[in-house]
């Protein structure tokens, strides 16, 4: 199991629609926050991808994992 | 100012504060416009008494500082409306609306001052012409255009803050980025549905890498969710103006008012 970690998913608003607020998952070590956008199964061609963050800091979507981080994706708002 | 203003003023005012039958006698007596005589009041450390529930918050001297800010409102339609309300009501001397759109039928559900009587007419206009009957003291210019900031920004000489209520990532992307080139104070704010997101005196490249849109084009914006973000919007501009308070110049804040979650992502400044 050493080569897994362990992370907390947070999902807001319009993402949260047909799937969870927060979720715990494990992954392999080396995963990306890409990948695992990718497997929430978030719509971001509906709703495309805003602001990213890791234990609270901005992060882009190369940002890789670590054991124990928070995780938090929030769809873009544009509107005025 | 001459002495015989100066005195009627003092003699018309209560408890430093001057009524709006005393503004209009000194307009009439001494052939001057409403914004003279509330700048020669001010001047004096008299406040109009429009401004008297204000004065836990906005002093004499802070109502003159207001009254010497000019603020220019990109986009008028659902946060730029409500907006130029508020400023126009605290007392902001000087606002530059733009907008290339006219009112329609679709923007009745949130947008300030669009009513059944005025759809198809431009909307910086019916929002001038509205403003001025709420505060005649407030000098206000209205553009028919699409502010496109790399070409227009000279238009904006002499503004103090520029106040972002448009409706497209890319827009706003190179109105912040324009801002911050030529120091002048930049106020952000979008929204989606019931979601919001601001920030003061920050570029948004962080936010609109692609400058594409957002949710806002699935979900559109219900009225509560746009007068929330202008009410944002409107204590920034106050703020970092009389530099009070905390603004949100190193912070992201996001809101849902959905789920009640106010949450601040600190800003790590792009070096």
């Amino acid at each position: 199991m050493d080569d897994m970690i362990n992370i907390t998913i947070k999902l807001f608003a319009h993402f949260r629609v047909n799937n969870f607020k927060a979720e715990k998952r494990s992954y392999a070590k080396g995963t990306t926050a890409r990948d695992v956008i990718a497997d929430t199964g978030i719509d971001i061609k509906q709703f495309p991808l805003g602001i990213l963050m890791a234990n609270g800091r901005h992060i882009n979507e190369d940002y890789i994992l670590k054991e124990g981080d928070i995780l938090a994706i929030f769809p873009k708002v544009g509107g005025g | 100012m001459d002495k015989e203003k100066e005195k009627l003023l003092k003699k018309n005012s209560i408890d430093g504060f001057l009524s709006l039958a005393a503004h209009r006698a000194a307009v009439k007596a001494f052939a001057s416009t409403f914004r003279d005589v509330e700048r020669n009041a001010l001047d004096m450390g008299i406040v109009p008494l429009r401004y008297k529930r204000n004065q836990s918050t906005i002093s004499a001297a802070s109502q003159k500082k207001l009254f010497h800010t000019h603020v220019a409102i990109i986009g008028c339609g659902g946060l730029g409306g409500h907006i130029a309300e508020m400023l126009t009501r605290i007392g902001v001397g000087k606002l530059s609306l733009f907008d290339f759109d006219i009112f329609e039928e679709h923007n009745l559900n949130r947008q300030n001052f669009s009513n059944y009587e005025n759809i198809g007419k431009e909307k910086v206009m019916v929002v001038k012409e509205a403003l001025e009957k709420i505060n005649p003291s407030i000098e206000i210019a209205a553009f028919v255009k699409r502010f496109l900031p790399e070409q227009d920004f000279p238009l904006l000489a002499g503004v103090d803050v520029v106040v972002d209520a448009l409706d497209s990532p890319r827009t706003k992307l190179d109105l912040a980025q324009k801002c911050k080139e030529n120091e002048v104070s930049f106020v952000h704010g979008a929204i989606a549905g019931m979601s919001g997101q601001f920030t003061t005196n920050n570029t948004l490249e962080y936010l609109y890498p692609d400058g594409g849109s957002g949710a806002e084009i699935s979900v559109g914006n219900p009225s509560f969710s746009v007068t929330f973000a202008a009410s944002v919007q409107s204590a920034e501009v106050v703020k970092i103006t009389l530099g009070i308070g905390k603004s949100l110049e190193d912070e992201l804040l996001i809101t849902d008012l959905l789920e009640n979650e106010f949450i601040l992502i600190p800003i790590v400044p792009v070096r």
